[in-house]
């Protein structure tokens, strides 16, 4: 027998079925990895029905997942076990050149991925979710100058790693919103 | 043609193909959640509880500790006024402590006859304790005696003579009989000895700091109180044994004072039981004053003319009044020697050459007397219980 009632139960399913893909996307864009972001994913909207009667309306509730996901997201990168996953097999050495890569405008992508965790997730929540930084710090649960160095050194890096070719066109770091 | 890095991000992150979430699983993961946090909350409950209980069960063992208001020594009172208390019998010697001959003791209506000339004597709940020349000490409980032990005196060869004193003792309520014992280690520390007169064994043994030779001050419930062997005039608390845990602490006069006075079967003797000074009872000399008994002195301590006696056991004060009819003089006085229970006490009159011995028994609530033991002429000295040896 449920604990929560079914009222509560249909519009946690209204809320998964309507803004699950979006807050994959967070996740994905935090974590850059696809299975780690569908894991992260349910530990955050699990999280959001055990906390649901708090929630009370689905705006609420899906800034709640949000924010679970950035911090959650966050806590697994400090955990060791994150950073060393068992492989069956071990990578071979070398591989394709580095400045082809990043000289089309998708190559930006592997750039953010190789972030650090908290560097990436700045960056998205700025410019993908296009949060303000009161609103990015906010949600990562740091200050607004926090943000701006981490944001400025994801830039910095990014910035480094694409080549002279490289059509992406980065933000004049001194505008800030 | 370029592209924004809001674009390049977008490009990357919509790339990843959103999953299909089983939501039937995850509504079954945060049923499981919410489960467990209950069984969690109420685990914790009942463990909280049992904390609490545990803590209030520990206070109330270890209050009088925790509080801190007595001290350290201080022995815990025992409630033994609420219990009954066997009541004693009157004990008293018609004959000469120096006839050196066999004598008998009155026991109630009972007379004992004694094995040997004694030259001590107490009572107990269960008889009386007597000690004979060399130091033996009986037990009689009114038809069979026993010896129960062998005490010693001072320095240089140890013996009890007619002239010691304060070196075997009972207390007031109880059982138990106190004395020092050099057989164990002659020529060393003596140990001292309590011997339980209604289960007629040893209850405690202790090996006592003492320069040249202890002397007992006094006994309460289950506490023994000693000197430290050296003469200051009159005795004094240095020392005490717990009998109930075997533990042997330095102690004060005031701490035994304190010790009095959360006991029945003592009184407070002065101006007021705030002020007064707390004693066993035992040698409070009360003078008749008409038809009153007022007191006068407590053993080894001031004159208290004009002060009051109060009880320990309900604080009230105490107007004892001689019996009606009573022959009384103005130089007639009486000294309090047993107590019978926690309200009545014994006391005997006169003084050698006085020629009055009579046993009065009063009762301290309403402050009545009544001859228990007329008193006979024909002696020299009637011999009572507790005092000072000899008798």
């Amino acid at each position: 027998m449920a604990i929560r009632s079914q009222g509560d139960i249909a519009d946690f399913s209204d809320l998964v079925a309507a803004r699950s893909p979006a807050l994959f996307r967070t996740a994905y864009a935090v974590v850059g990895d696809h299975q780690l972001a569908q894991d992260l994913l349910q530990e955050a909207l699990a999280k959001a029905y055990v906390a649901w009667p708090r929630l009370r309306d689905t705006a609420k509730a899906e800034a709640y997942v949000r924010r679970t996901i950035v911090t959650t997201g966050i806590s697994w990168w400090r955990r060791p076990s994150f950073h060393e996953r068992p492989a069956a097999v071990l990578p071979e050495a070398g591989g394709s050149d580095a400045t082809e890569q990043v000289t089309t405008r998708d190559a930006v992508w592997p750039l953010v991925c190789n972030l650090p965790p908290r560097q990436r997730t700045a960056l998205v929540l700025r410019y993908y979710e296009d949060l303000s930084e009161a609103e990015t710090a906010d949600l990562m649960g740091c200050s607004v100058g926090t943000v701006k160095s981490q944001v400025s050194a994801a830039l910095g890096k990014l910035r480094e790693g694409v080549s002279d070719r490289s059509e992406v066109l980065f933000p004049d770091e001194a505008v800030t919103r | 043609m370029s592209t924004t890095l809001r674009e390049s991000l977008a490009r990357g992150i919509q790339s990843a193909a959103v999953p299909d979430l089983d939501l039937a699983a995850l509504i079954e993961v945060g049923e499981h959640r919410l489960r467990r946090r209950r069984l969690v909350g109420v685990l914790g409950s009942v463990a909280a509880v049992v904390v609490v209980l545990a803590l209030a069960l520990s206070a109330a063992l270890n209050s009088p500790v925790r509080r801190g208001q007595q001290p350290v020594d201080h022995p815990r009172p025992t409630p033994d006024r609420a219990v009954a208390q066997p009541v004693r019998k009157v004990v008293y010697n018609d004959t000469s402590l120096f006839r050196h001959t066999a004598g008998a003791v009155h026991y109630g209506d009972r007379l004992v006859a004694t094995s040997d000339a004694f030259i001590h004597l107490d009572v107990t709940d269960d008889g009386f304790v007597y000690t004979t020349r060399g130091g033996r000490v009986w037990f009689s409980n009114g038809g069979t005696t026993i010896q129960i032990g062998t005490a010693c005196g001072f320095a240089p060869n140890r013996q009890i003579s007619t002239m010691s004193s304060r070196l075997v003792m009972t207390a007031n309520a109880g059982s138990q009989v106190a004395w020092f014992d050099c057989r164990a280690r002659p020529g060393a520390r003596p140990d001292l000895v309590v011997f339980d007169t209604g289960s007629s064994r040893e209850v405690a043994r202790r090996e006592v700091p003492c320069r040249y030779f202890c002397t007992l001050v006094g006994l309460t419930v289950d506490q023994v109180y000693f000197d430290g062997g050296y003469y200051r005039g009159h005795p004094r608390a240095e020392h005490r044994l717990d009998v109930s845990t075997g533990r042997l602490v330095t102690t004060t006069p005031r701490l035994r004072a304190t010790d009095i006075r959360s006991h029945p079967r003592g009184v407070v003797v002065g101006d007021s039981w705030q002020s007064g000074t707390a004693t066993d009872g035992i040698g409070v000399e009360f003078r008749a004053e008409g038809s009153r008994l007022s007191p006068v002195r407590v053993a080894y301590g001031p004159d208290l003319a004009g002060g009051s006696v109060f009880d320990t056991g309900t604080k009230g004060l105490v107007q004892l009044r001689l019996p009606e009819g009573y022959r009384s003089r103005s130089d007639l006085r009486f000294t309090l020697f047993e107590w019978l229970d926690d309200d009545t006490v014994a006391l005997v009159g006169g003084g050698l050459g006085n020629g009055l011995q009579d046993i009065l028994t009063c009762r301290l609530s309403d402050g009545s007397c009544v001859v228990a033991v007329p008193g006979d002429d024909m002696h020299d000295r009637r011999t009572v219980p507790n005092m000072d040896l000899p008798g």
